[in-house]
């Protein structure tokens, strides 16, 4: 981990995007953070958790130019966010953030989507990190700071849980 | 069955929603407490500085885990497993899938998925319980934290490691790499010890395509 920690911040380039990351970023990285924590210290650590994982992985960061760097600094920050909140022993959600929502029906974005923005943030985020932004487990399980398996495993629950999902709402 | 180009599409779809609810960067202030500054002004100087922050950090930190493989060779007696991967020989047609081609009763094959250089391989039966299947090309050996809590064991001759469950309703995992086949194999299922074991050795390569 340490080698990767020096290999990732060693090159001039990098230096310049983490802190073009910071000052362009922190402020929206902030706001996803006060969603799920409901503001105060507890957001701020998470907006800092979130940043340490990006400086320990910046060989999979979007490029600053990227229209999928605001996605992925959504999901990590959500990420650290929900790590803090079972930490605390906090009640993890059993579905979305009230929050959070962005469909009223399933008829607004597509009925896959729908089922999508219906699953527990923690799920959401490896299904958006996979198969929107075309990170592998192994590199998931990097940003996520846990072990390959427990992100494997992650996957598998989240797609179980969406399929069950579909079924319900007659997709599948 | 849900397609992965379908559930691309569906993820693009939701992620693109979910970010036009939320303000874009420019109309989010930065309002931080002054503590907060301070460990980021610190977390910037790694960046800039990584040789003098790490020069400070790393004597201790390598002491600290010389002594720890010191004590865990001298508790466990043997070396930690897991090594590193020679890059895999890609197949001629390059549609060679590993499976097992043995299975306790009552599992059969639920769905199969490749995703770069994983495939994953569901099995069920018919009261719901789960099998996966998985393995990976990309070159790299299980970590040790995947490894953590587990047994060594013997699949044919190659080192595996064996991790029982702790509790009623976690799955045992096995883990091993070989390196004739170029991938790192994984088994998660509630088979017993040596249904696990058997499972892992009935592996073969096969020419026949993913079953979506």
């Amino acid at each position: 981990m340490l080698t990767i920690y020096l290999s990732a911040i060693e090159s001039p380039e990098e230096k310049i995007r983490f802190e073009t990351l910071y000052d362009t970023y922190r402020g929206f990285m902030l706001k996803i953070a006060a969603q799920v924590l409901h503001g105060g210290q507890d957001a701020e650590d998470a907006v800092h958790s979130a940043f340490l994982s990006i400086a320990k992985n910046m060989d999979v960061v979007p490029p600053l130019d990227s229209p999928k760097m605001q996605g992925f600094l959504y999901i990590v920050t959500r990420n650290k966010a929900i790590d803090i909140l079972r930490e605390q022993g906090r009640r993890e959600e059993e579905g979305p953030l009230e929050e959070q929502l962005v469909y009223t029906s399933p008829d607004d974005g597509g009925h896959l989507a729908w089922c999508i923005s219906q699953l527990p943030p923690r799920y959401q985020d490896i299904i958006l990190l996979k198969y929107s932004h075309g990170y592998s487990t192994r590199e998931i399980a990097g940003l996520f700071g846990i072990s390959f398996t427990t992100a494997s495993k992650l996957d598998q629950r989240a797609k179980n849980r969406l399929r069950e999902l579909c079924e319900k709402e007659g997709i599948l | 069955m849900i397609g992965d180009q379908e559930l691309r599409d569906a993820a693009r779809a939701y992620e693109k929603a979910l970010l036009a609810s939320l303000p874009e960067p420019k109309d989010c202030p930065a309002a931080f407490s002054p503590s907060f500054e301070r460990k980021m002004k610190k977390l910037i100087f790694r960046v800039d500085h990584p040789v003098l922050y790490w020069l400070s950090r790393l004597l201790p930190v390598l002491l600290l885990a010389g002594l720890a493989v010191v004590c865990a060779l001298l508790l466990s007696g043997r070396a930690a497993p897991g090594r590193p991967l020679d890059p895999p020989v890609p197949a001629a047609d390059g549609s060679v899938v590993y499976r097992p081609t043995w299975l306790p009763d009552g599992y059969v094959p639920d769905r199969e998925t490749r995703y770069g250089a994983e495939v994953m391989i569901v099995y069920q039966n018919d009261d719901g319980g789960q099998a996966v299947f998985l393995y990976t090309t990309d070159g790299q050996p299980w970590s040790e934290e995947d490894l953590e809590g587990g047994m060594a064991v013997l699949v044919e001759d190659c080192p595996a490691v064996l991790r029982l469950r702790q509790s009623k309703g976690d799955l045992n995992d096995l883990f091993w790499t070989d390196e004739e086949k170029g991938a790192s194999f994984w088994i998660s299922a509630p088979f017993r010890e040596e249904d696990m074991i058997r499972v892992a050795e009935s592996v073969e390569g096969q020419e026949a395509a993913l079953v979506p």
